[in-house]
């Protein structure tokens, strides 16, 4: 996996390639001060993974994100907590908070890997073939998948695509979401952010932010944290703090 | 003289707000208005144990009245904004209490069977005569609550301006941006790594800014010698953030002088702040900053100065000159107008200079 950092700090910036060398063998193609070196750099290199900050002079981390093509994961690194809602609806794979702890780190070039497998094998060409009452069908390598319902921990938005968590298996396949999110049975299945939709089966527990389903954990977007509370908790729980 | 005069008004002013004369108050009311009406005119017509019956339900009355509108007209209407409410309930208060004299020196006399020489007539004029004196001696005591009133809301205004101020300053001098804190740890930790030697010298270095801005900052004023030392650690630790910075700090060199002299904390930190934030060059230039502290007869004189790069633009374009805005403000509640502050800004540099009075 190639991947490039960009930060303003130089210590920043050698503090996350000594990290990403112990714990992984992404391989770095280079560390940028800033975010229009970098977007020069992405027009003529081919970059799987992107460590980004956010507070950087003139162009921000977040409009950086913006500009990047489908194919880029970004992985945020910053000294403020404030900007993690906001970095999940650009479809970021994590939010590291400095100073960086190597485990969350790990964890989170593990998650980009997966995804960076899932969107190599021509995801473009996974369709979805058909829904009954209660399974789907998704063609996938020139093979029909038979999903049920029940089986579907989780479905979470990634760009153009939407990755199924299955219990140990993951598909990949390309629609928006929301139109995926129609054609599944919508009272088992909760929409509860921007990039996830859950089946409310498989929910263990939950606070006010997150949902916990096994080592998962998915955040509660702001705008659908009060549906998901009254849906789930029939009102008895308030989704305020 | 005049000290004289304002203390004789603040004993009086006493005297008529303070809980303390309260008793006293209330008898002066007493003996004032029996004096007042023993002595009118309108009494001295009659003699004899009329004229004390008269004499007493009159002043029974009137003092009814008074504290009437003192503890239920005043308070329930005055206070509470009816005005006009206040002023019907008022006049028919006086006009109901006079009917009723009125009426009770005609039965007092009906029932004496007394047959005065000349009869005994209440006429019109005695009627509004009597309706005057008694509407004044209340409107006194209207005007008295009044006045504790106004007083008391004064006092309670100035308390709460000097709290505000009192607030204003300490919000205005801490301020740790918790930001830089984690970036600096962040660094750090990378040094420790590569530098453990350097990561030793700035994490001593930071402890020291830490501690200026936790304690230091909240006394009124600290030795210059300090407050310069904590420029300099924030700028040394800036550098270590920066890819390329270049600093200079001038001070005078004569011995001694930075420990005598005293000035508020964090006073010059907003614009050495100001500096760095503003010196980032996009276009692979040399940033600079100079700070320099000058003794000038009775003035310390600070000059800031950065250099420039005409095509950047710092992100929080919304918040850009709250900083400032609020410098301002502290020297103003500082120095009132004691102070002089220049800013000069040209395409490649800005620079501030401040005057303040030792």
């Amino acid at each position: 996996m190639n991947c490039i950092i960009v930060d303003d700090e130089p210590l920043a910036r050698a503090e996350m390639e000594a990290l990403i060398n112990e714990v992984s063998s992404a391989k770095i193609l280079g560390s940028f001060s800033n975010a229009w070196t970098a977007l020069d750099f992405l027009k003529s290199n081919k970059v799987d993974l992107i460590f980004l900050d956010i507070e950087m002079p003139m162009v921000t981390g977040l409009d950086f994100a913006t500009q990047l093509s489908g194919s880029t994961l970004v992985i945020f690194t910053t000294a403020y907590p404030q900007y993690a809602l906001k970095s999940y609806e650009l479809d970021a794979i994590d939010y590291l908070l400095k100073p960086i702890d190597k485990g969350r780190l790990d964890k989170a070039i593990k998650k980009a890997e997966t995804y960076q497998s899932l969107l190599s094998g021509n995801p473009e060409k996974n369709t979805l073939e058909g829904n009954t009452a209660d399974f789907l069908l998704i063609k996938s390598d020139r093979r029909f998948h038979r999903i049920k319902f029940e089986n579907m921990r989780f479905i979470e938005g990634l760009k153009d695509y939407v990755v199924i968590h299955l219990a140990g298996q993951k598909l990949i396949t390309a629609m928006n979401l929301k139109t995926f999110h129609q054609k599944i049975p919508q009272d088992i299945f909760l929409r509860v952010s921007k990039s996830y939709v859950v089946n409310k089966n498989y929910i263990e527990s939950f606070d006010h932010h997150t949902i916990y389903l096994g080592t998962n954990e998915l955040p509660i977007g702001e705008v659908y944290k009060k549906d998901f509370f009254t849906i789930y908790s029939g009102g008895s729980i308030s989704p305020e703090i | 003289m005049k000290a004289d005069l304002e203390l004789k008004n603040t004993n009086l002013l006493q005297v008529i707000v303070d809980d303390r004369y309260r008793i006293l108050r209330h008898a002066v009311l007493l003996v004032v208005s029996l004096v007042v009406i023993t002595y009118s005119n309108w009494q001295a017509e009659y003699s004899g144990p009329f004229n004390y019956f008269r004499l007493l339900s009159v002043y029974g009355v009137l003092i009814a009245m008074c504290y009437i509108n003192m503890y239920i007209l005043v308070p329930v209407y005055f206070f509470k904004g009816r005005y006009v409410l206040y002023l019907i309930l008022f006049s028919l208060l006086v006009f109901l209490s006079l009917t009723f004299i009125s009426g009770l020196f005609q039965v007092y006399l009906d029932s004496a069977g007394m047959q005065l020489g000349h009869g005994y007539k209440e006429d019109d004029h005695g009627f509004f005569e009597g309706f005057f004196i008694t509407v004044s001696i209340i409107l006194i005591t209207t005007m008295i609550k009044l006045f504790q009133r106004w007083t008391k809301d004064n006092e309670r205004i100035a308390e709460l301006n000097n709290i505000t101020l009192r607030m204003e300053l300490n919000e205005l001098r801490n301020q740790i941006n918790p930001h830089f804190l984690f970036n600096m740890l962040n660094g750090i930790k990378a040094l420790i790594r590569t530098d453990p030697e350097k990561a030793n010298l700035v994490i001593m270095r930071l402890s020291e800014f830490l501690r200026y801005q936790i304690y230091d900052n909240n006394e009124e004023k600290t030795p210059l010698r300090s407050e310069i030392t904590f420029l300099s650690n924030f700028l040394n630790l800036e550098m270590l953030r920066r890819d390329k910075l270049s600093v200079d700090i001038n001070i005078p060199d004569t011995p001694g002088i930075l420990d005598g002299i005293f000035v508020p904390p964090n006073l010059f930190t907003t614009f050495v702040e100001n500096a760095v934030k503003h010196s980032v060059d996009v276009s692979g230039g040399e940033p600079h900053i100079t700070i320099k502290f000058v003794i000038v007869d009775a003035e310390l004189h600070f000059f800031c100065m950065n250099s420039k790069d005409p095509l950047f633009m710092p992100n929080d374009q919304k918040n850009s000159g709250l900083g400032l805005a609020n410098i301002k403000r502290r020297l103003q509640l500082l120095y009132q107008n004691n102070y002089f502050l220049t800013i000069d800004s040209t395409e490649n540099q800005f620079s501030i200079l401040l005057k303040l009075p030792l």
